[in-house]
């Protein structure tokens, strides 16, 4: 009888961990290319973006079972990430520049791509915080949500996404009239 | 002022700019990234610790190596054919994966032997082998270091285990004559295996050995083009387990080096597993190392073009390997040494540089 309750168990724990296999690929498939737009919204290049975001998706499939919401949580430990980069950046300018991975077959013609994006050159005039604030209210976030997740007020919030939309819009104007 | 003026759009306006600009950066982002590839990295590196967790278990496989090699029992048929007996479950598994490797037609087999992604994969396991080495050197060498009163049977119990591993390591270099000089490295440090001192020399000598072939991977992963300030681009998953060899060469850190050794031999059995359209990729790079794409001791090559192919390496019998009329087989012998004096079996050596197997048995 104990042999036929291990088996049971050992059965359900497979077809749990399968299920969790398929629950994960589908949300790497799904979400991995938003995760990486994000993080270049906030000022990481391409590549350093799809750096950040593997090591993000790592540390998501080994805790897979314990993370409730995938897709915030990965915002978060991944826009963490990149600030702590930056701010090692910032402290040594000669850090290697970021190699093909598995995620970016040709980081080159990645590089090439980024440059001919109009919406990163907009976004590079803006101040860090504004992009921050930016990135996560684009992919749908409410100023109290966003404020919850910087650690920030909700007035904060609300200033700098005003400021943002201002110099878009600006920058949407001038486009008008140059064309 | 003159003319008119475009007015500010409001901020509805600006939100649907905003989004569609998100829209078409992730749309161009998804055909830009190789996710497949990524998601596969994501499993392989995340694993990791299951590899490395219980070291014993990821290197499991060298011991399906060992019994798959120097066989306990070895029945040499009439055409000099070799066959190893085994009942232990991971060399039964790594024996089929072997077979289908040997069952490959042989000019399949012999395009093989110097695919970049097959070479790196051997090597792979091989880094696998000497970071294991130089790590129980140095729990040796610790645990030499506490004991109270006379650690010489210790010394001499450590340095006896050493020159065993050293030797099968030695043994597997000296099918690979592209690995004269690891082969040339680990003899001198089996030969150095005596006394504290020694002992450490010979870790640091391993420590460097892996390094070097760390590198050599690297160089293998590297696809060729013309020298600019960055290398080509390499295929997604080729880029991922060529990190891992660099970072590999150049940690400080010996844990680091059993975990990434690990990894990046597990990557590179996968890259040959796809190579060879194969689902269980586990423990090829083992089974290429164990020589399996050498092996043409029962080959019908009578229709092989070999005028462009390196034969080094190869094992090839007197009575079993069939060769094209115009392979002068008299003077092949000459450039090929017998594995065992009397066998009949022999392997294209490299040049004059020749090792005497018999001393490593």
């Amino acid at each position: 009888m104990e042999a036929a309750t291990s088996s049971v168990d050992v059965g359900a724990r497979h077809v749990a961990r399968s299920t969790a296999e398929d629950e994960f690929a589908s949300f790497y498939r799904q979400f991995v290319p938003t995760l990486v737009g994000f993080l270049i919204w906030q000022g990481a290049s391409a590549c350093l973006a799809a750096d950040l975001a593997q090591e993000t998706m790592i540390k998501a499939y080994q805790g897979w079972s314990r993370i409730e919401s995938p897709a915030a949580w990965a915002r978060r430990v991944a826009s963490r990430a990149l600030v702590r980069h930056l701010s090692r950046v910032e402290e040594d300018p000669a850090a290697r520049a970021p190699e093909a991975d598995a995620l970016v077959p040709q980081p080159d013609a990645l590089a090439q791509w980024e440059c001919g994006q109009e919406i990163l050159g907009l976004l590079a005039v803006l101040p860090p915080r504004q992009r921050q604030v930016l990135a996560w209210s684009v992919d749908g976030y409410t100023p109290a949500e966003i404020a919850a997740e910087l650690g920030i007020d909700s007035a904060a919030v609300r200033s700098n996404l005003l400021k943002a939309r201002r110099s878009v819009a600006q920058r949407m104007k001038s486009s008008e009239e140059e064309s | 002022m003159t003319g008119v003026s475009a007015a500010i759009p409001d901020e509805g306006a600006v939100d649907d700019w905003l989004d569609r600009q998100r829209e078409a950066l992730i749309g161009g982002l998804a055909e830009r990234l190789d996710v497949e590839a990524g998601l596969r990295a994501v499993r392989i590196y995340a694993r990791r610790d299951d590899l490395v967790g219980d070291l014993g278990r990821a290197l499991d496989v060298e011991s399906g190596l060992a019994a798959i090699l120097p066989p306990p029992t070895v029945v040499a048929s009439t055409s000099g054919r070799v066959t190893h007996f085994r009942s232990d479950g991971e060399a039964v598994a790594l024996g089929i994966t072997r077979q289908f490797i040997e069952n490959l037609p042989p000019a399949t087999r012999l395009g093989l032997r110097r695919h970049p992604i097959c070479m790196a994969s051997s090597r792979g396991r091989l880094v696998v082998r000497v970071v294991k080495l130089a790590y129980e050197l140095s729990s040796d060498l610790a645990a030499i270091r506490e004991v109270e009163g006379s650690p010489a049977l210790h010394l001499q119990l450590a340095a006896a285990r050493a020159r065993s591993r050293a030797r099968a390591l030695a043994r597997d270099l000296s099918r690979h004559p592209a690995l004269a000089h690891a082969l040339a490295a680990v003899l001198a440090l089996s030969r150095s295996l005596a006394g504290d001192p020694a002992l450490a020399v010979a870790r640091d000598n391993a420590r460097s050995l892996a390094r070097e072939l760390a590198l050599d991977i690297v160089k293998l992963l590297t696809p060729a083009g013309p020298r600019t300030r960055r290398a080509p681009a390499a295929p997604g998953a080729q880029a991922f387990a060529r990190r891992l060899a660099l970072d590999l060469a150049y940690t400080a850190d010996s844990r680091d080096e059993i975990e990434l050794a690990a990894v990046l031999a597990h990557a590179l059995d996968h890259q040959v597993g796809d190579l060879l359209e194969l689902k269980h990729a586990e423990g090829l790079g083992a089974v290429l190392l164990a020589g399996a794409l050498d092996d043409f001791t029962d080959a019908d090559l009578s229709d092989v073009d070999l005028s462009a192919v390196d034969l080094t390496g190869v094992r090839w019998s007197e009575w079993g390997t069939r060769w094209p009329a115009t392979v002068d087989i008299a003077r092949l012998r000459s450039e090929s040494q017998e594995t065992e004096p009397g066998s009949g079996v022999y392997v294209v050596a490299p040049g004059t540089a020749t090792v005497d197997l018999t001393t490593l048995v």
